[in-house]
């Protein structure tokens, strides 16, 4: 089934790799476009993978979202501490 | 703040003979919206922990200096009061977990789950891979928070830590892997729903 390499088909991987890519793959950081086609094609065809993938990202959304948080609190203090230097 | 300090700055102001614009309500005014911009710069300067502190200080720099400050470029020089007061400082990107843990344990967050995006995301969730990825080894999580918390990519985060780009991969990978574990059950999508 691999690689058989079909005009316009993408050949398949295993979820081995496709776990391997994957976080690459979430932080735009794959380069080779054939192996993005293939994650792509992977994650949208196997469940555990899918799923996977969407738990990173979520993790991934959790942090920045965290940060953003922290951001605001330290832009309030700060402002703040402007504020009581005049 | 200080009487004698707002004298002395006085004095200075009216020495100016020409250009001397500044002023505290100019100060206030031209300071504020550089905030996010120095945050940032300090996260590539020192330990998360620190990055308020070191903001801080180079603010009340800022301050003493302003009078010296020729109106141009304002960026570049808050920039060099930062990356000077990180250096005299002999700051090091060190955990200190006293000060994020402080932040962490003042749940639950209105302002979570704003955005449409997000909503997605529960609360409970954002707050347990917070406490996650205050878990993990310090190589593991500033690789983590540079990616993910500031959106550098690997280069830059490699750059930022002084390591080869490789070896900043393989912490951020792991780091991430480690709070996919910690999530657990609760990790996993379909966990989640139920
Ligand atoms: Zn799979």
């Amino acid at each position: 089934m691999r690689f058989r390499g079909n005009k316009g088909e993408i050949s398949q991987i295993r979820c081995k790799t496709a776990a391997k890519w994957l976080q690459f793959y979430l932080d735009g950081e794959l380069s080779d476009t054939i192996v993005q086609q293939r994650v792509t094609y992977h994650l949208e065809r196997c469940k555990n993978c899918g799923l996977e993938a969407e738990t990173y990202t979520q993790i991934k959304t959790a942090i920045s979202i965290h940060a953003r948080d922290l951001d605001k609190r330290s832009i309030d203090r700060l402002s703040a501490f402007i504020e009581s230097l005049d | 703040m200080l009487r004698s300090l707002r004298l002395a700055r006085t004095l200075a102001t009216e020495s100016h003979s020409e250009g001397a614009a500044v002023s505290r309500g100019d100060f206030t005014d031209a300071i504020k919206p550089e905030i996010p911009l120095l945050l940032h710069a300090a996260r590539g300067l020192t330990s998360a922990s620190d990055v308020e502190d070191l903001v801080q200080e180079t603010l009340s720099k800022a301050y003493r200096s302003w009078d010296r400050f020729d109106g141009r470029y304002l960026r570049a020089w808050l920039l060099t009061i930062l990356r000077n007061t990180a250096i005299n400082a002999g700051r090091k990107k060190r955990p200190v977990l006293g000060a994020d843990a402080e932040t962490f344990a003042s749940e639950p967050d209105t302002s979570l789950g704003a955005k449409p995006d997000e909503m997605a995301v529960q609360s409970d969730f954002v707050a347990t891979v917070r406490r996650a990825l205050l878990e993990l080894p310090e190589h593991y999580r500033s690789a983590v928070e540079l990616v993910d918390m500031d959106g550098l990519s690997y280069q830059e985060a490699a750059d930022s830590l002084g390591i080869p780009v490789g070896t900043m991969m393989s912490r951020l990978h792991r780091g991430r892997r480690r709070i996919r574990e910690l999530l657990g059950d609760q990790g996993t999508f379909e966990g989640r729903r139920q």
